[in-house]
């Protein structure tokens, strides 16, 4: 799975504005799509398609921490698993160079591989953490 | 957020789960027990309220198809209390399920349930209840002990 799919949209990046005073660090992802409708970067039939498929990502994740031995969770572990989702998916649309090419990718990406990527940042940040780490203590 | 009701199954009249639910009537009619699409929107409202006071969310209807699945073959199931009792066995699964906290799977609980309300609960659910806050009183107490947390925590389920 690749990071980097801009080839193909860079083009209608050029169309959009963005209020950047808008934009929120937590919840980023959520904060864009609503600027995103805002501008009109984003319908409101793929902002409501959008809503489905993260519903259905944490059904997905639900069912995973559930070891498909129980239908059902506390509202606290549903709400755990959604911050950690929107936390992923968050990390992805922060690594583009901008919120207008985030804006671009999640109109032709699916939430399941904005999930995907997001994880897979996180688990390539962690490693360049540690080895950061391994370098610092090299110095002391 | 509230995930309850975003996530906790609608009632859709022609929806796939109200079918599966009205399918289980096939088997069911042959101890005379039969669900109306009015009996199910009262079971799933009622599923919905239960799962909202006892702040869980449910991804599908599995759990009210297994507990008609296997109490409608119970000898004890009158057919003119039907709807109030699923009523009452979905009430009472939900609590375990939270005072389990969430360390014994659906179908044990129901299996548990079922052998005690066939058994000594003799088709009575309050004493159905009364025994499963026995059970989950002691479930709980067993969660404290060393041996149990290293032994697993199933095995008074099986």
């Amino acid at each position: 799975m690749g990071l980097d799919n801009t080839q193909d949209c860079s083009r209608s990046v050029s169309n959009i504005i963005i209020d950047r005073s808008r934009l929120k660090r937590n919840n980023y992802i959520l904060s864009l799509l609503q600027e995103g409708q805002r501008v009109g970067a984003i319908t409101s039939k793929k902002a409501y398609q959008i809503q489905g498929e993260i519903m259905q990502v944490l059904q997905q994740l639900i069912r995973k921490y559930t070891q498909g031995k129980s239908t059902s969770v506390t509202s606290e572990t549903a709400e755990d698993i959604m911050v950690s989702l929107i936390y992923a998916m968050d990390v992805y649309v922060l690594h583009f160079n901008n919120p207008e090419e985030a804006i671009v990718h999640l109109n032709f990406e699916s939430i399941k591989d904005i999930h995907a990527k997001g994880v897979e940042l996180l688990r390539q940040y962690y490693e360049d953490a540690k080895q950061l780490y391994q370098e610092m203590k090299k110095i002391d | 957020m509230n995930l309850s009701d975003i996530l906790n199954f609608q009632l859709l009249p022609k929806s796939n789960s109200v079918m599966e639910l009205l399918s289980l009537n096939e088997k069911t009619k042959e101890q005379g027990l039969v669900l109306t699409p009015d009996d199910i929107k009262t079971l799933v409202v009622f599923r919905n309220k239960v799962l909202r006071d006892y702040a869980r969310v449910e991804l599908g209807i599995e759990v009210l198809q297994e507990l008609i699945k296997v109490f409608s073959s119970s000898p004890y199931m009158e057919k003119d209390h039907y709807v109030d009792t699923l009523n009452e066995l979905q009430e009472i699964f939900y609590y375990l399920r939270n005072e389990t906290e969430d360390k014994v799977e659906d179908i044990k609980l129901i299996m548990k349930m079922n052998d005690y309300f066939n058994g000594s609960c003799a088709g009575s659910v309050e004493l159905l209840r009364s025994k499963m806050e026995e059970l989950a009183e002691n479930f709980k107490k067993d969660m404290m002990c060393l041996d149990s947390l290293f032994e697993g925590d199933e095995s008074a389920w099986d």
